[in-house]
């Protein structure tokens, strides 16, 4: 579904990703995992084109997406939930999520996805007219998925999920990601710094340190890896 | 004493409404770009002279070169945006602050060396003479808080219900997040330039037709739209309407009790005073 080919990122003539390359199967979970400042951020913003990079290629289903406008992506089915959420804050839960079809035009499958939506989203539905800054940090990813939901993708990518969001609720967004690549059929791209959740909910996991790919292998395969466990899992 | 007093209220909204329309449009481009545009008063009094020449020199009615001006200004407005502006985006704020500042000389300098430095007054059509109790107020003026009234309006309903509105929004509380859900900001930010500028045109026209239009006046209203902007709070609506209001009755009322001397001290010492209790203005956020 993605495929990321010699990546390089450098901010100011500093590299801080060094010709990485990673798929995202379609159908599948994949994460990537990484410290502070690995890189990870800086990877999907680059595949997003909200910031200059180097590559061979980025083949999403078949096509080079090097050139396609940041505005753009959620036209060709690419949905961003961003690390730090980025709501529209003085915005209503429920505009919040018209906001996130904005580039769709079938006003009909939109009304419907609504309603399908607010009915997954529980805590959403009864915070539905509350503006999305006055959320607690959990119910603000879950709105930032949600929203990136509303624009129908057909690959999601979530940026940091876990971000300051409370230990219970990191599982139940987890959960919610596995429920929505199972349920929906969404691919998703996940990067995570909490390894230990990533690996249980994902099927495929790139471990990246110092913007370099060290490690990877399926989601179970890493949790029982030594260096990983070592390094991540601080067992 | 009570008709006096009236008839400065009366004129506390005249004035009120003017501030309105220049600093609703200040309101809306700092909301989305968060850059001082320092030429909106400019652009305000090419607004004036737009309507001036089609009114004086060409015999075109007064609506009519309004809304000729309102479309030219906002065409104008977008131009400077795209011109003068967008190449410093990312740039540090500074250099937006001073590409302001530049282009408020050069377009001052240049009217002044077509039109030359002395006001003109544009021919108004409102004439009659209205009473209201004991004062009286002119058609014109009546017509600057119509307008004010009815372009607001309509400017709350664009925002608050179409899908174009809610992209504003959006875009003014998180550009990036408006980029990933496929807002095309730059049409958003030339969308919030026109519609600053016609607002500001509509300034112009009324306030050249009620007193006069002159090259150097933009500096002024840029000032006074600034303190509406502070006093309501950076970037919001509601506060640019209770700012403009504010500021209008206060220098009338002020004049009135005070002297007419101190009219534009009144502004600012308002907007201090206001801010001493109130730092992010009267309806601003935490700050962004």
């Amino acid at each position: 579904m993605l495929s990321v080919k010699n990546l390089s990122i450098a901010y100011n003539g500093v590299k801080v990703v060094h010709g990485i390359d990673f798929k995202a199967e379609k159908g599948k979970v994949t994460v990537l995992i990484g410290a502070n400042g690995a890189g990870k951020t800086s990877i999907i913003r680059s595949i997003m084109n909200l910031i200059k990079s180097e590559s061979d290629e980025i083949l999403y289903d078949g096509e080079d997406i090097k050139k396609t406008k940041p505005n753009n992506m959620s036209r060709i089915g690419i949905s961003l939930c961003p690390e730090g959420r980025q709501l529209f804050p003085d915005m209503t839960v429920l505009e919040n999520l018209e906001m996130g079809a904005y580039a769709r035009k079938d006003k009909a499958g939109i009304a419907t996805d609504l309603v399908d939506i607010l009915d997954k989203f529980p805590r959403l539905k009864d915070r539905k007219t509350q503006c999305a800054g006055t959320l607690s940090g959990g119910e603000q990813e879950l709105l930032a998925i949600a929203r990136a939901l509303m624009g129908k993708p057909k690959l999601l990518i979530l940026d940091e999920p876990s971000w300051g969001v409370a230990p219970i609720m990191v599982e139940e967004v987890m959960k919610m990601t596995r429920h929505i690549n199972e349920e929906m059929g969404v691919t998703v791209l996940l990067v995570e710094q909490n390894a230990n959740v990533a690996l249980r909910y994902s099927d495929y996991a790139y471990v990246l340190d110092v913007g370099e790919i060290a490690i990877q292998g399926t989601g179970e395969a890493l949790l029982g890896d030594r260096k990983v466990q070592e390094i991540y899992l601080g067992i | 004493m009570f008709g006096e007093l009236t008839q400065q209220i009366l004129n506390g909204l005249v004035m009120g409404s003017y501030y309105i329309l220049i600093a609703v449009g200040l309101s809306i481009v700092f909301g989305v770009l968060s850059i001082p545009h320092f030429a909106h008063g400019s652009v305000v009094m090419v607004g004036g002279y737009v309507t001036f020449i089609f009114v004086n020199k060409l015999g075109v009615p007064f609506i009519l070169a309004m809304l000729i001006s309102m479309i030219l200004c906002a065409a104008f407005g977008i131009l400077l945006e795209r011109s003068a502006y967008r190449p410093v985006r990312n740039a540090p704020p500074i250099n937006a602050f001073i590409v302001a500042l530049g282009l408020v000389m050069i377009i001052d300098n240049l009217m002044t060396s077509i039109f030359g430095a002395n006001q003109v007054i544009i021919k108004s059509p409102f004439k009659s003479t209205y009473t209201i109790g004991s004062a009286h107020v002119t058609s014109l003026r009546l017509f600057m808080i119509g307008a004010c009234v009815v372009l607001v309006a309509a400017l709350i309903i664009f925002m608050k219900y179409t899908k174009l509105g809610k992209a504003v929004r959006a875009t003014s509380q998180n550009r990036e997040a408006s980029l990933i859900v496929g807002i095309n900001t730059n049409v958003v930010t030339a969308i919030v330039f026109g519609l600053g500028s016609a607002f500001g045109a509509v300034a112009g026209s009324l306030i050249g037709a009620l007193f006069a239009v002159y090259p150097t006046m933009g500096t002024f209203i840029t000032q006074k739209g600034f303190a509406v902007l502070i006093l309501g709070g950076l970037g919001s609506i509601p506060g640019a309407i209770v700012g403009g209001l504010i500021i209008g009755l206060t220098e009338n009322l002020g004049s009135m009790f005070i002297s007419s001397e101190y009219k534009d001290v009144f502004a600012f010492l308002i907007m201090i005073i206001i801010l001493i209790f109130k730092p992010s203005g009267l309806f601003g956020g935490k700050g962004k």
